[in-house]
């Protein structure tokens, strides 16, 4: 005899009257091979359906003067209890008779359970022994037990999907000498894998009957259940195409994955295998990655300097590199090839050209930076070198040019004091030849003092008023400007005070002034203009601009991109072609620009010299080196002085 | 002697031509290369005593052309700047072998080198040997 529930019924019916018959709808699973005994399988959702059906089937086995047996969790013991209570059964009366026999799942299988598996032989004496006595207590000589069983829950709930099969053919095994209707229970939650498929046939095969869970069986009549079939069915569907579109998805996934962790190797093989120091900082200046060569040319391994500040690596005076660097960044602004000075693990100082790269996430905004640097020491060295070699050669060349302008006016001198102490008998002639040497050591002197006289300047700094200067100048050439009849203009403008070199000040002015009156033997016009201005080639340079302009004969188109050549003169007489020269060198070393404009024509000849002077400006390598720094950051070119400009 | 002088500085050329024909010379002064050439064939000098670096053409190109007409005339550099040892290479690899003397040169030494035996010594022997003349 199988039982099924009847459901419609069982609140209408008395439980003596119950008849259990195979429903309809009730796919029958291997029956052939379990024949002997009822083995019923229930998949369920809530656990208040089951505990409805199981009353109903222990009820009517009850009912009937049967036994039963209920291996079950606490939880569906009372349940099973309480329902029973409800449908008016003394089930006391049955524990006390022993047709009621109520065990904890949990603790039944440690019973026989060895090494994770039921051993049959204690299964067999545990349960067997428990359906006998049962048995034995029932009213009914050939009635057969109701078994409740959830140990195969517990052991599936634990994922030993393979004891609990093993339990279930146990079972079957025992009913070959145990007569017994079994019920086992299933959460149908437990089976919510693709890979359950396998399980959940293997589960049904173990069983004579199985009944699915209550989306089905609780349907009111067959129309619906075919309906409920045909659902179910589109849905298995709609779950394999999407499944599909999944795994394509899926592979996909893991395709991108793959190139993307390719292409992240391949860069982050490039990055450590350049020959440029390459690291990157997030915007508070923390260091987040450090590539090999960055921890040959600082010392630091990556491990050691990543999550701290990049301030170690700069020197404590360019601290306040970070801070402009970081405020370009945060605007977005690239920093190209700047070159500064950083710090190695040991303290040693080299020279490196930043190049340093805001990094931006997805939406733009700036997260932090790449900086690539390069070790330019060796270069800079070179450099130095080469400038040094370079200044040597000008020496060189000076020398020789000196030697050649000193050796003949002594050359002279020689010879005139051998012919002097040669004439000593007639005086007169004597006197013209030490005259004419006293003129060649005069020509000798004055080349002296002006080569090498001018390196010698090493007086230091001062305020110095450019005004007042030009004034005592303008007074000593007083006379001579009145015997020429040549009319001073004097323009100044603002208060003029430059920090300078006096000296050498006084002789560019000097320079000038002597050139002008040189260029008017016959008159005009000598204009001395003073004014408070900015550099022509970076206004943001201020400074002072010293205008001194003749209405005097002109310098010759292709004489004017020579004047400042040593030694080219135009007046051969009284010149020695070192005045504009020397006037240019002063200027440079005072950072400022002398421009010259100059026409031949008569009528309208003249020529101004303008000369510009930065205020703030002294030499560079006394010039904070930070300070520098920024200029260069700025991009500005205030630093160059007239080189091009000559 | 018939000795002519070349230097573009006027007082070097006047003072060396005085010296010289203050020692019995027939000294003459010219102040560029051609017009050293055009008296060499004029006056069949013994010696000539060039600078090297003048605008135009230079001493050596000037001896070049002289020893040419002239191959016994003894020919003598003198010069003041390192840039002619340039140019005495350059004539040297050609093939050209030059006396040459610096700027500011002694002149007694000079009268020395000359073969003037009868003004040795220093300025004094000089002078006293100029006032006995």
């Amino acid at each position: 005899m199988q039982f099924v529930f009847k459901r419609f019924q069982i609140h209408t019916m008395p439980l003596k009257a119950l008849q259990f018959e195979p429903a309809i709808n009730r796919p029958r699973i291997n029956q052939d091979s379990v024949d002997s005994h009822g083995h019923t399988v229930q998949f369920y959702c809530d656990d208040g359906y089951l505990l409805d059906g199981l009353s109903r089937f222990i009820g009517s086995a009850l009912g009937a003067g049967e036994a039963a047996v209920i291996i079950a969790t606490q939880a569906h013991r009372d349940g099973l209890a309480e329902r029973l209570k409800a449908l008016g059964m003394d089930i006391s009366v049955a524990t006390h008779q022993g047709r009621y026999v109520a065990l904890d799942a949990g603790e039944t299988l440690l019973k026989f359970m060895r090494d994770g598996s039921p051993d049959p032989t204690l299964f067999a004496q545990v349960i067997g022994k428990v359906l006998t006595e049962a048995k034995g207590a029932a009213q009914s000589q050939h009635a057969r037990v109701a078994a409740f069983g959830e140990m195969v829950a517990l052991l599936w709930a634990e994922g030993k999907a393979d004891a609990a099969l093993q339990l279930e053919h146990l079972w079957n095994d025992l009913a070959q000498s145990h007569s017994f209707n079994l019920h086992c229970a299933y959460p149908i939650s437990g089976f919510g894998q693709v890979s359950d498929a396998d399980l959940i046939a293997k589960v049904c095969a173990a069983h004579s009957h199985v009944i699915p869970s209550e989306s089905y069986t609780a349907l009111a009549n067959e129309e619906q259940r075919l309906l409920s079939i045909v659902t179910l069915q589109q849905k298995a569907i709609a779950l394999e195409t999407e499944m599909a579109a999944h795994e394509n998805i899926q592979a996909e996934l893991i395709r991108d994955r793959q190139t993307a962790q390719e292409a992240r190797l391949r860069l982050a093989a490039i990055v450590e295998s350049s020959d440029d120091a390459i690291a990157s900082k997030d915007l508070n200046g923390v260091v987040t990655s450090w590539n090999g060569s960055a921890e040959r040319m600082f010392g630091y391994k990556a491990e050691e300097i990543i999550g701290k500040s990049v301030t170690l690596i700069i020197p404590p005076e360019l601290q306040d590199d970070e801070k402009m660097i970081l405020g370009k960044l945060r605007k977005g602004e690239k920093i190209d090839h700047f070159e500064t000075v950083r710090l190695t693990k040991s303290g040693e100082r080299i020279d490196v050209s930043l190049t340093i790269s805001p990094v931006k996430d997805d939406s733009g905004k700036v997260i932090g930076a790449a900086k690539i640097m390069r070790n330019i020491t060796e270069t800079k060295k070179m450099e130095r070198a080469l400038i040094l070699t370079e200044k040597l050669a000008s020496v060189g060349r000076l020398a020789a040019t000196v030697a050649h302008e000193i050796n003949n006016p002594l050359e002279s001198v020689t010879n005139l004091l051998f012919l002097a102490n040669r004439d000593l008998a007639n005086p007169p002639k004597a006197r013209h030849y030490l005259e004419l040497a006293n003129r060649e050591l005069e020509r000798i002197a004055h080349i002296a003092r002006q080569t090498l006289g001018f390196y010698r300047d090493t007086s230091a700094p001062a305020m110095t008023s450019v005004s007042q200067m030009l004034d005592e100048l303008l007074f000593l050439y007083d006379s001579k400007l009145e015997s020429r009849s040549i009319r001073l203009v004097k323009q100044y403008h603002g208060a003029m005070e430059l920090i300078a070199l006096p000296g050498e000040l006084r002789q560019v002015f000097s320079n000038l002034i002597s050139n002008s009156v040189d260029a008017m033997p016959f008159g005009g016009s000598l204009i001395v203009r003073v004014s408070e201005t900015r550099n022509w080639k970076n206004f943001d340079v201020q400074g002072i601009r010293i205008t001194i302009a003749d209405t005097g004969s002109g310098i010759a188109p292709h004489h004017v991109k020579r004047i400042f050549e040593p030694f080219f003169t135009t007046k051969a007489e009284v010149g020695t072609g070192l005045g504009l020269w020397i006037t240019r060198n002063i200027v440079e070393k005072h950072e400022g620009a002398i421009h010259v404009r100059s026409r031949v024509e008569a009528g309208r000849s003249g020529t101004t010299f303008s000369v510009f002077f930065p205020q703030a400006g002294s030499q560079s390598e006394e010039r904070p080196r930070w300070e520098r720094s920024n200029a260069l950051l700025r991009g500005s070119a205030s630093l160059t002085g007239a080189g091009a400009e000559a | 002697m018939k000795i002519i002088v070349v230097d573009d500085e006027p007082v070097i050329a006047d003072t060396l031509v005085d010296i010289l024909n203050g020692e019995g010379c027939e000294a003459v002064a010219v102040s560029d290369g051609p017009s050293a050439i055009k008296w060499a064939e004029m006056i069949q000098p013994d010696a000539i005593i060039t600078d090297v670096i003048m605008s135009g053409m230079n001493g050596i190109e000037a001896a070049k052309a002289i020893m040419k007409i002239l191959p016994n005339c003894r020919i003598i550099l003198f010069s003041g700047q390192a840039a002619s040892l340039d140019l005495l290479e350059k004539a040297r690899a050609e093939g050209y072998e030059f006396e040459i003397l610096a700027k500011p040169i002694n002149p007694t030494l000079l009268l020395e080198i000359l073969g003037l035996p009868e003004n040795p010594g220093s300025l004094e022997t000089a002078s006293r040997s100029a006032r006995t003349a």
